[in-house]
């Protein structure tokens, strides 16, 4: 009887201070190995205990872990976590870095504003940018058109009034390659010294094509 | 190093067109390879990786390619060792007719 009754207890007490689903996450984690990470099945788990302590741990890794699928699940479930601001910052890098726009997107449209939201705006405007510059099959007006965009995302987050100052600075950098360094554009010119010492301008070859090459052997 | 250039520059040596670089090296080590015949077309010193010119182009991959036409317009953005010479071939005919 007595035995019983702990064992009540401690379930009980398990149960308050941790969702049962986050604790077989947990232990699903702990026994994981990088060859066969079994995110989705830790998601499933965790994903009826979402206001449970140590459940921000648990999607922490399986957004670090997991593939596209459940990142994409992420997305659906994160909103309902408690206090979840570092968690969807995090989630909007790991998004950035594998270049997933439609999640982003996702993120973007759910929130007013705010540091994530700024974060993810910038994050798709970038994707978007390094796309435009990347795809060969674009043609040259479809360049146009996709940096447009950028620009557009750009001006869009250069509204909101709270923007840290290296998000601002990323932004300026961001706006001045794709409206000064990407075809189409008037080349910036150059002011310097060539290997002899002697001073020259980029604008002294107008009139001529220039292959420009930056390189070191170093 | 640099056969397909070298080609270029001499080849095109007739033509509206220019091979100008913008190079990271220390300055001497820039000289050694001007000297010794590597590099036979003039360069802007920007005398280290993250110079303020490679900064100002916001250049993160080495070597990066840009083809301006003859008005000084931004053609065409490339990451390496690549085949340009069609793309020369049409910039070069517009610079003539123009």
């Amino acid at each position: 009887m007595t035995l019983k009754l702990a064992v009540t207890i401690m379930g009980l007490a398990t149960g308050v201070v941790l969702g049962d689903g986050v604790a077989e996450a947990q232990k699903l984690i702990s026994q994981s190995k990088r060859t066969d990470v079994e995110a989705m099945k830790v998601l499933d788990l965790v994903t009826g205990d979402l206001k449970e302590k140590g459940v921000d741990k648990v999607i922490e890794w399986v957004i670090e872990n997991g593939y596209a699928q459940e990142r994409k699940k992420v997305g659906e479930v994160i909103w309902s976590i408690p206090k979840n601001n570092q968690l969807m910052l995090q989630y909007v890098q790991i998004l950035g870095f594998y270049g997933e726009k439609e999640q982003l997107e996702a993120v973007i449209a759910k929130l007013p504003n705010g540091d994530v939201y700024q974060k993810a705006r910038f994050r798709l405007a970038l994707l978007v940018a390094e796309d435009a510059q990347r795809n060969l099959t674009l043609t040259d007006p479809q360049r146009a058109v996709e940096n447009q965009k950028v620009v557009a995302i750009l001006d869009k987050l250069e509204k909101e009034e709270d923007l840290d100052e290296i998000l601002n600075k990323w932004i300026k950098d961001l706006r001045y390659k794709v409206t000064h360094l990407v075809v189409g554009c008037e080349a910036p010119e150059i002011n310097g010294v060539d290997q002899d010492g002697e001073k020259f301008r980029l604008s002294d070859y107008r009139g001529k094509v220039v292959l420009m090459p930056f390189w070191g052997i170093w | 190093m640099f056969p397909y250039e070298r080609s270029l520059v001499e080849r095109l040596k007739d033509e509206p067109f220019a091979l100008v670089g913008v190079n990271t090296d220390p300055p001497t080590r820039l000289s050694k390879y001007v000297k010794n015949g590597t590099i036979t077309w003039r360069n802007f010193r920007d005398e280290k990786v993250g110079g303020p010119i490679s900064s100002k182009w916001d250049i993160v991959g080495w070597p990066t390619i840009y083809l301006l036409d003859h008005k000084g317009i931004i053609r065409h953005v490339g990451q390496a060792k690549e085949d340009l010479d069609k793309t020369l071939a049409k910039l070069i005919k517009e610079a003539k007719e123009d």
